[in-house]
C-alpha cells in the first residue's frame, strides 16, 4: 500500500518535472531566436516611454503658446482702445502681415507646380535629364521672389507662410520649407492684386515659362478669396 | 524513487522541448510565469512526499490553479501597466526558498542521526574489545 502510493508520488512529481523543463527548453529557444538578452525589451519600453513623455510636453507647450498668443490678442484690444491711433494701427497691422503672425485673406492666385512623373517627350530638349521636370529649390525661390516683386503680401507654400527670415532648401526627394518638410505638389498661394500677379507670373521669359518648357506641369488659378494662415 | 523520476522527468523533458514548436515572443512572458508555477509546485510537491501527507487533487489543482491565476494576473498587469506578475513570482520563489528550508532541515537531521548511530556502534565495539 505504502509502495503504491510513493509510485504515485513520484509519477506526478515526474510528469510535472518532464512539463517544466519542456517549458523552459521552449522559452530558452524563444529568447534566443529574438536574439536578446532582456536588454531590447527594455531599450524598447525605454523608447516607449520617452516618446510618450516628448509628446506631453509637446502638448503641454503647445496649448501654453495658444494661450500666450491669446493673452496678447486681448492685449492688443486693450491698447487698441486706448490709443485710437489710426496710422500707428495700421502699421502695426502691415508689419504683423509682412512677419507672418496674422491671418491673412483677400483676392491673389494659386500657383500649383508639380514634379511630371510621366514625362517622356523625347523631342525636348529636357529628355536627356530626369532632373529637368523635377521642381527644385531654386524653382520654388524663383517663383517667390517674381510674386514679390508683383507685390504680393502673404504668400504660403503648402500653407507654410513664407516670411523674410523662411528658407527654402533642398533635403533630397523633398523640400524644406522652414525646416518642415514639403512634397509635389506644391501650391503656392500669393494674396495680392491678382491681376499683377497674374501678369508677372505668366510672362515670358519668367519662371514659370522656363518650368513649363522643361516639362513641369504648372497650374495658374486666380481666386477672389485666399485664405492665407499666420505662422505657427 | 522520487529523485529517479524527477531526473527522468528532466531528461524527457529536455528532449520534448528541444523539439517542441516555437512560442511567439508575446506570449513567452506567461510561458516563464508558469514555469515559475510549477517550480514552486515541483518543491512543494518534495516537500509532501517527505511529510508523507502528499495528496493528489491538492497537487493537480495547486498547479494548475497557481498557473492560470498568475498568467491572468499577468495579463491584467499589461493591460493596466503594472508589473504584477512580479508579486506572483515573488510568492512562488519566496515558498520555494520555504520549501527547499524545510527540505534541508529534514535531510540534515536525518543525516546527523545516521552518524550518531555509527558513532554508538563504534562505542560498543570499542567496548567489546576492551572487555576481551
Amino acid at each position: 500500500m505504502k509502495e503504491m502510493h510513493n509510485k504515485k508520488v513520484a509519477i506526478s512529481l515526474g510528469i510535472l518535472t518532464m512539463l517544466f523543463t519542456a517549458g523552459t527548453m521552449m522559452q530558452f529557444k524563444t529568447i534566443r531566436a529574438a536574439n536578446l538578452d532582456g536588454t531590447i525589451q527594455l531599450t524598447d519600453r525605454n523608447l516607449k516611454k520617452s516618446v510618450l513623455q516628448w509628446n506631453e510636453k509637446y502638448q503641454e507647450s503647445t496649448k501654453k503658446l495658444k494661450d500666450t498668443d491669446e493673452e496678447l490678442e486681448e492685449l492688443k484690444k486693450k491698447v487698441a482702445e486706448f490709443h485710437i491711433d489710426e496710422e500707428l494701427k495700421e502699421k502695426i497691422d502691415k508689419y504683423e502681415i509682412i512677419l507672418g503672425m496674422t491671418d491673412v485673406s483677400g483676392e491673389g492666385i494659386i500657383v500649383t507646380v508639380s514634379d511630371n512623373d510621366g514625362y517622356n517627350n523625347q523631342n525636348s530638349f529636357a529628355s536627356i535629364n530626369a532632373s529637368n521636370y523635377l521642381v527644385h529649390d531654386g524653382n520654388l525661390v524663383a517663383i517667390v521672389n517674381e510674386l514679390k516683386a508683383a507685390g504680393a503680401e502673404a504668400i504660403s507654400i503648402n500653407d507654410k507662410r513664407i516670411t523674410d527670415t523662411t528658407a527654402i532648401t533642398c533635403a533630397g526627394n523633398v523640400i524644406q520649407v522652414n525646416g518642415e518638410k514639403v512634397g509635389s505638389p506644391f501650391t503656392i498661394k500669393a494674396i495680392g492684386n491678382k491681376d499683377l500677379l497674374y501678369g508677372e507670373i505668366t510672362k515670358n521669359g519668367g519662371i514659370i515659362y522656363k518650368l513649363k518648357r522643361y516639362g513641369v506641369i504648372t497650374e495658374i488659378k486666380k481666386n477672389d478669396n485666399i485664405e492665407i494662415s499666420k505662422n505657427l | 524513487m522520487v529523485y529517479i523520476a524527477i531526473i527522468l522527468g528532466c531528461i524527457i523533458g529536455a528532449f520534448i522541448g528541444n523539439f517542441a514548436p516555437m512560442i511567439s515572443y508575446t506570449y513567452s512572458e506567461y510561458l516563464a510565469i508558469a514555469i515559475v508555477a510549477a517550480l514552486d509546485t515541483i518543491f512543494g510537491g518534495i516537500v509532501a512526499s517527505i511529510n508523507k501527507n502528499f495528496n493528489m487533487g491538492v497537487f493537480i489543482s495547486g498547479f494548475l490553479g497557481n498557473a492560470i491565476l498568475s498568467i491572468l494576473l499577468a495579463y491584467l498587469g499589461s493591460r493596466l501597466n503594472v508589473d504584477i506578475y512580479l508579486a506572483a513570482i515573488f510568492v512562488f520563489v519566496g515558498r520555494i526558498f520555504y520549501n527547499l528550508g524545510v527540505i534541508r532541515r529534514y535531510y540534515i537531521e536525518k543525516f546527523t542521526s545516521f552518524l550518531k548511530i555509527r558513532k554508538e556502534k563504534n562505542n560498543k565495539k570499542t567496548q567489546k574489545n576492551t572487555e576481551k
